[in-house]
């Protein structure tokens, strides 16, 4: 190799080293930023959380009706207990209903069956378009029970015919395999409670495998010691416990988990509903959500509140992992780029001035940034354009700041709402996070990269996301079932 | 400086601060473990002072003993939930006494214009148990605390401490309270039923102002006094829809015809949610004379309506069935529908939807 091309390649590697040294810098500080402004959010949170006063307004007429829409698709095996325990959740005017989006089981079968469904005319006006409902369902024994049974539109087209059907004012939209801790949805409604007006309220995901779960309910949370969930469990912690509670204090979130988030029914329809055809329809409804309140300036906030928990099952296999990862970010560069108009827009307020921008470089970019910086290191220390003492110190820095940031999470959890009760969980969790840098961060980067490759070919699938169910004894110990 | 050094220098930093918490998490779970232990041994020394309180009819000053043992905090936490329980006033008034020289109760009453609204909850909670008539300032100042928390706590207060002028005030400023703070107020109200039913009948007898007026009626619906829902009927045909949704929600827990006939009169009304509330009444009163005047809802242009009136006829025995059956036979779509789907349900099935 001529001189010439060896300094060029050496420049570069610098450039590029110096470049992903800023971003690391960059994102560092924000984390940091975010990491203190949750101190105080949580704070509040556990306090109004423990409120015995609050706590007693269970039976109360002032918490709102609410629809609970549950979109079901070949869950033959666990609908019944799953609908069952949904219909038993601690709220007084509550409505569920569940819409089997073209199932190719006996998903319907099994409700007709358990809950002595009868066909209804729908009786109601369809304000959202979806695909072709093949009926309307209500339950002789259980008033509050409407089943809908449709052809295949995915969960968004499923959510958009519950909505159509649904007599209440909010709506909460959670998974049908999701478990609901039975006071999560008095907690989720805190926000009306208290007077603010809100155009929708997230609540905490937390992950399930392994957990001891009876009848639809976890009765004791475990952290499961397969390391592909339990850096899982580390990464949910750290996305619900700190990140969210800090853009709740900006008043800029544009994420609400589609695993368990209330909405105001009057602006869901005011902005078409959920959007068929986007791949992570969460975050999609929250960012027009944000954009709608925004340019027609209403003032209402999307609030994220720690203490109501859903509890979710998460991929045990690096293959479902990837997919849903893959996905997940596909759907996070299809969403922020369909919204580009709100980068640094100061029409959008904290969204557009702070969140969006902190989404677009902070989160969609950082595994391409990620990716070169990786390259650049293993090419500037094979050609001595940088020593390994820098090096090391380098990846020491890098891994040791995701470390401390879920270990970070981890001790919020310990001062807050302390699901894992036993210390072993605990120990865990830590060596999880200790561990979540050599390895596992890496592949999941990659399978992000992969979302770069897909959107550009304009992949729209979800791939197959398989699921081994609840419940796992006390004595086992293994891998999660 | 050298970005070697830099480096180094943030990697020692990031090494102190994960020590610190590690250390952090290992002496948490002892520390509370030790907080947990100090306060079931308190609760267990409480058990038995508080029995003979209760039960065998002691002077509280052993009571009062074993919560001085107890950190102040969950002391206060602990009167406040002895407040709500089924006490007498004769008990309450001496263990209000008794508390009263209490340095850990002085505390949490001198919180009360704290910054920090859980000091101030603590000092509502406080006068939850030991107020009296000479607390009304304190009592009002922090109903209109900023926080509902505080608000809340400071309502239970309200049956030791208010006069009929203070729950005239109370009546007076409730429709600016949040819904939360609101609903518990009437709660409290409601076991002043007859001051506040007083207060309410003048209020709604005389009232005009929309906010104020709608709110009053639904606190006189909420309190269940039979002389203020009656004075709202006066209001079946005030201007504003608020006041008519409110006399319709009022009017169904008040059996006799007076109420009826308004109820009916409030299917024609041009609010639809007015027209479903009257619909819901009528059929929660069981009025089965306004099956005819129900029957033709099931062709309104809401579907709220079109449900509520066909969940009222499903509750007014055979006569509603029977406009129901006709109805599935009849020429409108929307109505046979709406009918076809209510036969379907159980009479607890319809009763639940009925509330709901």
């Amino acid at each position: 190799m001529s001189e010439g091309v060896f300094d060029f390649l050496r420049a570069i590697v610098l450039w590029t080293d110096r470049f992903a040294l800023m971003y690391l810098l960059l994102l560092s500080t924000s984390y940091a930023i975010l990491l203190v402004l949750s101190i105080p959010e949580l704070w509040k949170h556990w306090r109004l959380a423990a409120d015995e006063h609050l706590r007693r307004l269970l039976a109360s007429d002032a918490l709102p009706p609410l629809s609970l829409l549950v979109p079901a698709h070949n869950e033959e095996v666990t609908i019944a207990s799953s609908v069952l325990s949904f219909l038993t959740l601690e709220y007084p005017h509550l409505e569920v209903v569940v819409v089997n989006d073209g199932s190719k089981d006996k998903t319907v079968e099994v409700m007709m069956r358990e809950f002595d469904l009868y066909e209804v005319p729908p009786a109601f006006a369809v304000r959202l378009p979806t695909k072709n409902v093949r009926g309307y369902y209500r339950s002789r024994r259980h008033a509050r029970l409407v089943v809908i049974d449709k052809e295949n539109g995915g969960k968004a087209d499923a959510l958009n015919a519950a909505m159509n059907a649904c007599r209440h004012p909010f709506v909460v939209a959670v998974d049908a395999d999701t478990l609901i801790e039975p006071d999560a949805l008095v907690r989720l409604a805190r926000p009306f409670l208290l007077g603010a007006n809100v155009a929708a309220v997230g609540g905490s995901v937390r992950v399930a495998n392994h957990c001891i779960v009876e009848l639809g309910r976890v009765r004791e949370a475990r952290v499961a010691p397969n390391w592909i969930v339990g850096c899982q469990v580390v990464e949910y912690l750290r996305a619900f416990l700190f990140g969210r509670l800090a853009w709740n204090m900006l008043g800029g979130n544009i994420l609400i988990s589609g695993a368990f988030g209330l909405f105001r029914k009057e602006f869901l329809f005011a902005i078409g509903g959920y959007k068929t055809g986007n791949v992570t329809e969460d975050m999609d409804l929250c960012v027009r959500l944000q954009r709608h309140l925004h340019e027609n300036g209403i003032k209402a906030e999307l609030p994220f509140i720690p203490d109501p928990v859903a509890w979710t099952e998460v991929p045990s296999d690096w293959g479902v992992l990837g997919r849903q990862r893959e996905r997940w970010h596909r759907g996070l560069i299809s969403t922020l780029l369909a919204h580009r108009v709100m980068f640094f827009n100061p029409r959008y307020g904290a969204a557009g001035m702070l969140t969006y921008p902190f989404f677009l470089v902070g989160e969609m970019m950082a595994p391409v940034v990620e990716v070169i910086g990786w390259i650049g290191l293993v090419v500037g220390l094979s050609i001595g354009a940088i020593n390994s003492q820098f090096a090391m110190l380098f990846l020491v820095v890098a891994i040791g700041f995701g470390t401390l940031l879920s270990v970070w999470a981890i001790v919020l959890e310990e001062f807050s709402f302390r699901r894992y009760t036993r210390p072993r969980d605990i120990w865990r969790l830590i060596g999880f996070a200790l561990i979540e840098g050599l390895g596992y961060r890496q592949i999941t980067v990659l399978y992000r990269l992969k979302a770069f490759w897909n959107y550009l070919r304009g992949v729209e699938t979800w791939g197959r996301m398989t699921r081994s169910g609840f419940g796992v004894p006390p004595s086992s110990s293994a891998t999660p079932k | 400086m050298n970005s070697a050094i830099v480096f180094g220098v943030i990697a020692a930093v990031q090494a102190a601060f994960l020590f610190l918490l590690f250390i952090f998490l290992s002496i948490r779970r002892r520390y509370d473990r030790q907080r947990q232990a100090t306060f079931m041994a308190g609760k267990r020394f409480l058990a038995e002072p508080l029995r003979d309180w209760v039960v065998a009819g002691a002077r509280p000053e052993a009571l009062v003993t074993a919560l001085r043992a107890l950190p102040p905090g969950t002391a206060v936490g602990y009167l406040a939930l002895l407040a709500r329980q089924t006490i007498t006033i004769d008990q309450k008034d001496q263990l209000a006494e008794a508390l009263r020289r209490e340095p850990f109760i002085h505390s949490a009453l001198a919180q009360r214009h704290s910054r920090y609204w859980w000091r101030r909850l603590e000092a509502a909670r406080a006068l939850s148990i030991i107020g009296t008539r000479d607390d009304q300032a304190a009592v009002a100042g922090l109903l209109r605390d900023e926080h509902p928390a505080v608000q809340v706590a400071a309502a239970s207060a309200l049956p030791n401490v208010a006069d009929a002028e203070m729950l005239g005030l109370v009546v007076d400023e409730i429709f600016t309270l949040p819904k939360v703070v609101r609903q518990y107020v009437t709660g409290i109200l409601r076991q002043t039923r007859g001051m506040a039913g007083e207060a309410l009948t003048g209020r709604i007898e005389n009232g005009t102002q929309m906010a104020e007026l709608a709110a009053w009626i639904e606190l006189a619906a909420s309190i269940d006094h039979p002389q203020a829902i009656a004075a709202s009927v006066r209001h079946a045909a005030h201007r504003a829809p608020a006041v008519r949704r409110a006399v319709a929600k009022a009017l169904s827990r008040h059996p006799g015809p007076e109420a009826a006939r308004a109820l009916v009169g409030l299917l024609k009304d041009d609010d639809h949610s007015v027209r479903a509330l009257a619909a819901k009444g009528l059929g929660q009163l069981g009025s089965a004379a306004a099956v005819p005047a129900l029957a033709p809802l099931l062709a309104d242009r809401v579907w709220q309506v079109r449900l509520r009136a066909a969940l009222a006829l499903a509750q007014l025995g055979e006569r509603g069935r029977a406009a129901l059956r006709q109805a599935r036979e009849g020429g409108d779509r929307f109505a046979r529908e709406m009918a076809t789907m209510v036969s379907g349900l159980t009479d607890g099935a319809v009763l639940e939807l009925g509330d709901s």
